[in-house]
């Protein structure tokens, strides 16, 4: 059997587990563990009470990771997120507390409520995936993965990420309101949070180490590249948006590609793999030239993705 | 790096008006250069004038000059190129107006369609300066200056942003080369109009050089040498010794005790010349002389051949072959002549009339050399004698070659030979004659040139004009008129091996320097020999070359349709290399058959009502299609797995290739496994 089929027998207990807890979202479901996979980090953007937060949970407990949570608001300071030094009156020197950034799941609930100074604290730990402090720097759990929620900006007391801080996220996706039949099923069911709390792990951590080792070895054709050249030129060279993709984009969204392509037990990228990532890797990086006020995500579907032929 | 950065930055940061102008005039300029010399003082002052002013006016913003004010400007400039050449007519006039209206034209120049009559001003007055003068360092400026004209017609006309300094530099040039094939054709096979058919009459006013029609030794302090060329010869037989090569051109019979002068029937006067032994073919490129006078070696047999004498119906008027004589020749003359050097002319009988005048010497004149002439006379009456006897006296009297010999007064000849014995060819050669003439022995002076040396790179004798020469001819019964040369008998050197190693020379003597560098003397005959075949094959591509080319393409007899065949020919096989090239150019890209059979199942599919989206991959499109056509689903799942298989996943075998494109090629012959038409 090959290592992506492999793979995919591994994964796809999880995601059905997954998708016991929340109904009817396998594609929010799947995105999240790509991006799990591809070693990213997630932005969940939606409105309160659509299941963010399970979401979050329940990849925490399936994946077997552990699991903190910080509910960012205005006053957070960055040792809230990142930990303090205490004096130590025995022992006659400082103690540093590690703060609850000290885990494998960070959920960074409502990040967009918090200071930028705060903001900006818990992203630099994201990107350097350690922290520095007195003079000490400590490393991160691996694996290391922040899932942070986000209220959609045009709510009140928000403090939007600017796009510099966006692009730490690989993907962003939406869950959206649940379909008639499965709202039913919901209000029906048991509640989620104790589903939850008795979900077993479906994959070990050190089996998803392998996995996330493995993402970049996934092959990865020439044409391939061409297409995905292709996209990333239409976005620099089309004049649809204010600045094309950056390299580190480009390789974010190729990673997120590569992980999706194993995620289905897949041992080389298809066009196919790049276009379901599109929109979760490239929709929150790229800023339409003809916004509408107020609206959120730019239309890739017309301007990026019919407009460029596969390779 | 900097420096230039700088600079460009400067460049960026003149108005792109400006800059445009500037380029245009630079380009004007240029083309203007040549002219400045034969310009009247005012055009060329009043043109930078002009040009300064506009400069400044679109700098500042002025407004520029109204319409009257132009017209009046225009007409006054009219009249001033009109007195100051005193016509409007031909090349130098002519080339005067169109720098005139340049600097007029600035007046009003504004839109790009103004900048481009500036700039065809420019390529006529390119046109202009080659009709003044065709050498190759001309064309090569000329191709220069259209280079920058044709650079700021498409500054002028290409949008601002798309202008960098260099950027219509590139695409004239490429332009420029584009043309280059084409203008190769044009100039190989456009019928010639023999002669310059522009032949736009170009000022009279240039010194004539070479051979003067007189000759007064004494009376010139110095010899007047030139380095420049007087001919190139080319030779089809042996080239002659060195000390065979006099190349002769005016024979001098009349002497009035000072002056040479020539008779006034030479050149109507029958032949009779005894060809025997060898003769040589060669064929003479005269630079222009402003003269008649055609050099040519010691006898002409031949009467000279030439497409100038042919076609122009020149009159060729020569007599007894000692001259040649044609209307003037006021451009770069070619002609081809036949000479037997062991001829003998005149051997049995001198007509009365010739001796007399070859034995008159002025009454009462030259006492001491008519003394001297009686004494060599009373040792032995034989002419032969006589003048052996003489040269023998030249030899061993302390007589010297000089370039720069005393004046001599009243009595040239005896101060001369007893006084001053200093003196050059023409001092020899005079006093020669008067005393031969003396002794009863029928004498005359020859001028011409002596010597050449030859062109190993070009295979020609190059003759300058510093190799002037003059010698004599006495008339010895039984042998005709022999050639006798007093200065060889004084500097052997001068005639065996050149100017520079006459025994006894004083003075300056041209060319030294290259004598003394070997590697400078090289570098001058090559480029000589690059300047003598540039006027050999390009300049001098007249009809008869081109008819020769003709032959030998084998359309020799047709005349000028063979032209026209040609030229159609031609014209045809550079469109076809040109269209080649175009194909080569926009060629399309190499293509996986993969990727192509990929495309043809998706045209298969299309005919059957489904075609391919462009941004649909393979699965994504597999699937619509077999929800579409069902009936193509079995196989279409099979050649989807294949194709991504080779396309996309690793380790593609080409047996997998060669599978995949087995089943599409099967595919797009039978989309259903039951053959059935799927639509049906």
């Amino acid at each position: 059997m090959s290592i992506a089929a492999q793979a995919r027998r591994q994964l796809e207990p999880a995601v059905a587990q997954l998708n016991s807890i929340l109904l009817g979202k396998d594609r929010q479901v799947r995105l999240a563990v790509a991006c799990v996979l591809a070693r990213g980090h997630l932005l969940i953007e939606d409105l309160p009470g659509v299941g963010k937060t399970t979401l979050a949970q329940a990849l925490a407990r399936t994946l077997g990771l552990d699991y903190q949570r910080v509910q960012f608001t205005s006053d957070l300071l960055p040792a809230d997120v990142l930990g303090v030094s205490v004096y130590d009156r025995d022992a006659n020197r400082f103690e540093f507390h590690r703060g609850p950034v000290f885990t494998q799941l960070l959920l960074a609930d409502e990040i967009n409520r918090a200071t930028p100074k705060a903001q900006s604290a818990l992203l630099e730990a994201m990107e350097e995936r350690q922290v520095t402090a007195d003079g000490r720097t400590l490393p991160l759990p691996e694996p290391f993965f922040v899932v942070a929620t986000q209220n959609p900006s045009y709510q009140l007391g928000t403090y939007p990420l600017p796009e510099s801080q966006l692009d730490r996220f690989l993907m962003r996706i939406e869950l959206g309101y649940p379909g008639t039949a499965l709202e039913r099923e919901l209000l029906k069911g048991r509640d989620r949070r104790t589903l939850v709390a008795g979900l077993q792990p479906a994959l070990k951590p050190d089996a998803l180490v392998a996995l996330q080792r493995h993402v970049p070895e996934v092959h990865v054709a020439e044409p391939l590249l061409d297409y995905l050249q292709a996209l990333v030129r239409h976005t620099r060279e089309s004049g649809h948006f204010e600045a094309g993709l950056s390299p580190r984009a480009t390789i974010a969204w190729l990673r997120a590609a590569q992980a999706w392509a194993l995620l289905h037990g897949r041992s080389g990228v298809l066009p196919e793999d790049v276009q379901a990532v599109l929109k979760p890797v490239a929709g929150h990086r790229l800023q339409p030239r003809e916004a509408v006020e107020g609206a959120r995500a730019p239309d890739l579907d017309r301007l990026l993705l019919k407009a460029v032929p596969v390779a | 790096m900097n420096a230039l950065a700088w600079r460009v930055t400067r460049w960026r940061a003149i108005e792109p008006g400006f800059a445009r102008l500037l380029a245009t005039l630079g380009a004007l300029t240029l083309a203007l250069l040549p002219h400045v010399a034969r310009l009247s003082v005012w055009i060329t002052a009043g043109l930078a004038v002009a040009m300064a002013a506009r400069l400044a006016a679109e700098h500042r913003g002025w407004a520029l000059p109204p319409r009257w004010l132009r017209w009046t400007a225009a007409l006054a400039a009219t009249a001033g190129v009109l007195v100051s050449y005193r016509t409007l007519n031909g090349l130098e006039a002519g080339t005067a107006l169109l720098a005139v209206m340049a600097g007029l034209k600035l007046a009003e120049t504004r839109a790009p369609r103004d900048h481009a009559v500036l700039v065809f001003i420019g390529y006529f007055l390119c046109l202009a300066a080659l009709l003044q003068e065709q050498s190759f360092v001309q064309l090569a400026y000329a191709v220069a200056a259209c280079w920058a004209l044709t650079a700021a017609l498409a500054r002028v006309h290409r949008p601002i942003e798309a202008n960098t300094p260099v950027r219509p530099f590139r695409l004239a040039g490429r332009v420029l080369l584009l043309g280059l094939p084409l203008a190769a054709i044009l100039f190989v096979f456009v019928p010639r109009i023999e002669g310059r058919f522009w032949a736009v009459p170009t000022a009279a006013d240039r010194g004539t050089t070479g051979i003067d029609e007189e000759m007064s030794p004494g009376d010139v302090a110095a010899l007047g040498l030139s380095d420049d060329p007087a001919f190139r010869a080319w030779f089809t037989s042996p080239v002659p010794a060195p000390e065979d090569r006099y190349w002769r051109m005016l024979v001098l019979e009349q002497f009035d005790g000072r002056t040479w002068r020539r008779a006034r029937d030479d050149g109507r006067r029958e032949a009779s010349l005894d060809v025997r032994g060898p003769t040589i073919d060669y064929r003479i490129a005269l630079e222009p002389t402003q003269r008649q006078w055609l050099p040519a070696l010691d006898y002409v047999t031949t009467w000279p051949e030439s497409a100038a004498i042919r076609t122009r119906g020149l009159q060729l008027i020569r007599w007894d072959s000692r001259l040649m004589e044609a209307p003037r020749v006021t451009e770069r003359f070619v002609y081809t002549a036949r000479s037997a050097p062991q001829a003998r002319w005149m051997a049995d009988e001198l007509p009365p009339d010739l001796a007399l005048r070859n034995l008159a010497l002025p009454e009462g004149r030259h006492p001491r050399t008519r003394a001297l002439a009686a004494e060599l006379r009373a040792a032995s009456p034989e002419p032969r004698e006589i003048v052996a006897r003489a040269l023998e006296r030249f030899r061993s009297e302390p007589f010297e070659y000089v370039l720069e010999p005393p004046p001599l007064g009243a009595d040239p000849v005896d101060e001369f030979l007893f006084e001053t014995r200093a003196g050059f060819c023409e001092h020899y050669s005079s006093a020669f004659a008067v005393l031969m003439r003396a002794a009863g022995v029928p004498t005359r002076v020859v001028t011409g040139y002596q010597g050449g040396e030859s062109n190993a790179y070009g295979g020609y004798l190059l003759v300058r004009q510093s190799t002037a020469h003059a010698w004599n001819e006495v008339w010895i019964a039984g042998e005709g008129w022999v050639r006798v040369d007093p200065t060889a008998a004084v500097a052997p050197e001068r005639v065996r091996r050149g100017l520079l190693d006459g025994a006894s020379v004083r003075g300056d003597v041209p060319g030294e320097l290259y004598a003394e560098v070997p590697w400078l003397a090289n570098l001058r005959s090559a480029w000589d020999a690059a300047r003598t075949a540039w006027y050999d094959k390009v300049v001098g591509f007249s009809g008869r070359t081109q008819q020769a080319l003709l032959e030998r393409l084998g359309l020799g007899e047709r005349g000028w349709q063979g032209l026209a065949i040609a030229l159609a020919a031609s014209f045809g096989m550079a469109a076809l290399l040109m269209a080649a090239w175009l194909a080569w150019e926009f060629r399309p890209p190499h293509r996986d058959p993969v990727e192509v059979a990929w495309e043809r199942v998706g045209e298969r599919l299309a005919a059957l009502g489904c075609g391919r989206a462009p941004h649909e991959g393979p699965f994504d499109y597999a699937r619509r299609a077999a929800r579409e056509v069902p009936a193509v689903a079995p196989r279409l799942r099979d050649l989807v797995d294949a194709y991504v298989g080779v396309r996309y996943l690793p380790g593609g075998t080409s047996s997998e290739r060669d599978r995949f494109l087995a089943l599409a090629r099967e595919f797009v012959a039978r989309p259903t496994i039951d053959g059935r038409r799927p639509d049906a």
